[in-house]
């Protein structure tokens, strides 16, 4: 208790009218045993940290969060101590935030928004069962080129105290990190050991919710790197993410950063609310100019056929050009 | 018990059984909770104890009252629904779509047996019996796509029509093309209006959004906020998929008219928050199930219906038809601006409709559609909402 008070303490900063700190941990056990002579018994642990602030100037309101989710102890999660700083800070910056003029924008897309394109616009639709289903736009194109040279995307359980880390998914298969474009191709979808046997793949990305629901396909850490080098200081930067959605039988996208910051010469010289980002995925990611020297991975939870289940995503910052923005 | 449907097939039948009990225990008004799945009732309700010793959030205990009889909670048909029984069901909504020419890439259907049973040391004892079918299809017509959901507490026709009228959608969405954008009518059917409403109005008649000054209707008690509309949160809707006789603190539901003709009428409250503003609970103390706490939601968000929907497409001279949506989360409270993307929508010239379109998006300010929203007939149970299409003015860009 006297952490989580520590850590609302220090968003009591000017201009911040209220504050909530989220904290949940908990253990348990994994135990995972099939007639293919799987016997795993893993150790289950997480803890989770989110900060939310709202700032009020005049009449005007704003809110924002920041969060943490690890597989991990509460020791490890102390790295979340700048947490409620950012999560103010990003309430304070909305209040000088205004509408942006529709059109197309050469945009950096900060690693948290990239996890959204990344996660919610891509990595969906690289998951085997949607790709059998015929209702995954990244049918039929393995070994095609789908984003520049220098691209790479991988889903990843492996990294420690991330989002999501196993050693086994929740089909008894071994974790490994997975290619799913390497150079600008795709070289993989995400398989379960069903999937896989249909499309001659890897299996290891077969997760559930809990012991209660049958495991389906599911990314874990689904990032973006490169080696196209851009130092951000200049343009428009779009920071956070609210969220997105895809058809993944059109590609067609719809995700919203939570701001947007005009920057010249490293300083700030506009900020933009309200900002709908739409497109089209196979596009969009040929569309990727080069990629930041930054690297994070965020956290979040997934929603899939009735399921909730933790995922990471990110990576590196990315320039993208010809963005679609359409002002609220 | 749920059956997946993949590629006209079905892909998996599964059965949960889940049975549990959930403490909440007040100590000098602050709440601890604890839940378990098994016979530990002792250890969870004193975890819970220990939890409300160290909390400072101030709660206010309901005090014992009648509960009303709401009718159609429950449906011999859904009880202890069978594999065969559900597998039957399956196959005619696959035989349904195929009819159709309509190729079912994912559907599912879901179909639970509840009971639920509150007691308290204060004198609230309380229990029903409930089933409910949700049920939805992907169908996929010659590279088109359609869904349609289905909420519902009876077993009748109407779960055996979803796979015909998922693959009608869309086949009639086949061949969009691409349209001027601008300001024009744009008419939200039943599930588009649902999920528009569920992020951009229903936050802002919860009480705690209130209290927090975040509602966008803060200080507009009273007032005309919206077009002659009535809105009610109504919790005793025979067979509503919200309807219950009491909430998740023991209050008995209610029927609460929000808006009426235009005014604002009433926020939504639970004890707690009713005390701190002089109200007594309106019943919407919501709980998930037994492993969560009951926060503050709306039971069933009823909108009355106005005129017939097709007078509202013949009234209109150029605008778009909507079925669905995505990016309804979006809605921003601050700047009380929605954005989202349409889905199966068709175009509408001099009060016809013309043909399918493609990437629209939509935004708009949620108080200015509400104040000429106008609201048709054509009403659906769409989750927690009754509604019907509804015609608003917002800018679409293509």
């Amino acid at each position: 208790m006297e952490y989580i008070h520590f850590l609302e303490d220090q968003m009591k900063i000017d201009r911040i009218k209220k504050t909530s700190i989220f904290y949940r941990d908990s253990t348990g056990m994994k135990s995972i045993h099939n007639s293919k002579g799987a016997a795993i018994e893993e150790e289950v642990l997480y803890t989770c940290v989110t900060a939310t602030a709202t700032a009020k100037s005049g009449e005007r309101i704003e809110s924002a969060s920041a969060r943490k989710y690890i597989c991990g102890g509460y020791e490890h999660i102390r790295e979340g101590e700048d947490l409620p700083l950012l999560a103010a800070q990003r309430a304070l910056n909305m209040l000088t935030a205004h509408q942006i003029k529709k059109g197309k924008y050469t945009a950096i897309f900060d690693p948290l928004l990239t996890g959204t394109l990344i996660h919610e616009i891509l990595g969906h639709c690289a998951e085997a069962d949607l790709v059998l289903q015929g209702t995954s736009v990244l049918k039929d194109r393995l070994g095609t080129v789908v984003a520049p040279e220098d691209i790479s995307v991988y889903d990843d359980p492996s990294v420690p105290l991330a989002p999501v880390t196993y050693q086994y998914d929740d089909e008894g298969v071994a974790a490994r990190k997975k290619p799913i474009i390497q150079n600008g191709i795709l070289s993989t979808y995400l398989h379960s050991l069903d999937t896989a046997s249909q499309l001659c793949g890897q299996p290891g990305n077969a997760r559930c919710e809990d012991y209660s629901f049958a495991p389906l396909v599911r990314m874990s850490n689904t990032y973006v790197s490169g080696s196209m080098i851009f130092e951000e200081n200049e343009g428009l930067i779009l920071r956070g993410t609210l969220g997105g959605e895809v058809e993944p039988g059109t590609g067609r996208f719809f995700i919203r950063p939570v701001i947007g910051e005009l920057m010249k010469n490293g300083n700030v010289i506009k900020r933009f609310n309200d900002m709908i980002v739409v497109g089209d995925i196979l596009e969009t990611l040929q569309s990727i100019e080069s990629v930041g020297s930054d690297f994070y991975i965020d956290s979040g939870t997934c929603e899939k056929k009735g399921q909730t289940i933790f995922i990471g995503s990110g990576g590196a910052s990315l320039r993208i050009s010809n963005v679609t923005i359409i002002g609220g | 018990m749920r059956v997946l449907i993949s590629n006209d097939r079905i892909a998996s039948i599964e059965e949960q059984y889940v049975k549990g009990t959930g403490f909440r225990v007040f100590v000098e008004g602050h709440q601890g909770f604890a839940y378990t799945t098994d016979e530990s009732l002792k250890e969870a309700a004193e975890l819970a104890w220990k939890l409300a010793k160290v909390s400072s959030e101030d709660r206010i205990i309901p005090t014992p009252e009648k509960y009303p009889t709401v009718d159609n909670l429950s449906d011999p048909g859904l009880e202890n629904m069978d594999v065969e029984t559900i597998f039957e069901l399956a196959s005619a909504i696959i035989e349904g779509a195929a009819e159709k020419k309509g190729h079912i890439f994912y559907g599912s259907i879901e179909v639970t047996d509840l009971y639920h049973e509150i007691v308290t040391s204060y004198g609230i004892h309380g229990n029903f019996h409930e089933t409910l079918c949700c049920a939805g299809v992907d169908v996929e017509v010659a590279d088109s796509f359609g869904t349609q959901t289905l909420y519902t507490r009876k077993y009748d026709s109407d779960i055996f029509e979803i796979g015909k009228r998922a693959a009608e959608l869309a086949s009639a969405s086949r061949n969009p093309q691409k349209i001027h954008g601008g300001r024009m009518s744009v008419i939200l059917r039943p599930a588009a209006v649902s999920k528009l409403f569920e992020y951009a109005l229903v936050p802002s008649l919860l009480a705690d959004s209130v209290d927090d000054k975040t509602s966008i209707f803060q200080g507009k008690m009273r007032e005309r906020i919206a077009s002659d509309i009535t809105v009610i949160d109504n919790g005793l809707v025979k067979g509503g998929i919200g309807s219950r006789p009491f909430d998740g603190e023991g209050s008995p539901c209610k029927k609460t008219t929000v808006i009426e003709s235009g005014f604002l009428t009433s926020f939504l409250y639970d004890t707690t928050l009713g005390a701190k503003y002089g109200i007594k609970s309106t019943g919407n103390a919501m709980r998930s199930s037994f492993r969560a706490v009951p926060t503050l939601y709306i039971s069933n968000m009823v909108v009355e219906p106005g005129c017939k929907t097709d007078e509202l497409i013949e009234g209109t001279k150029k605008g778009v038809i909507i079925n669905d949506i995505m990016g309804s989360f979006s809605f921003n409270p601050s700047t009380e601006k929605f954005g989202f993307e349409g889905k199966n929508s068709f175009l509408v010239e001099n009060g016809e409709q013309i043909g399918a379109v493609c990437d629209i998006t939509v935004t708009g300010s949620i108080k200015e559609i509400l104040l000429s929203i106008v609201p048709g007939d054509d009403t659906e149970q769409e989750g927690l909402f009754r509604v019907p299409s509804v015609r608003m003015v917002a800018s679409v860009f293509v």
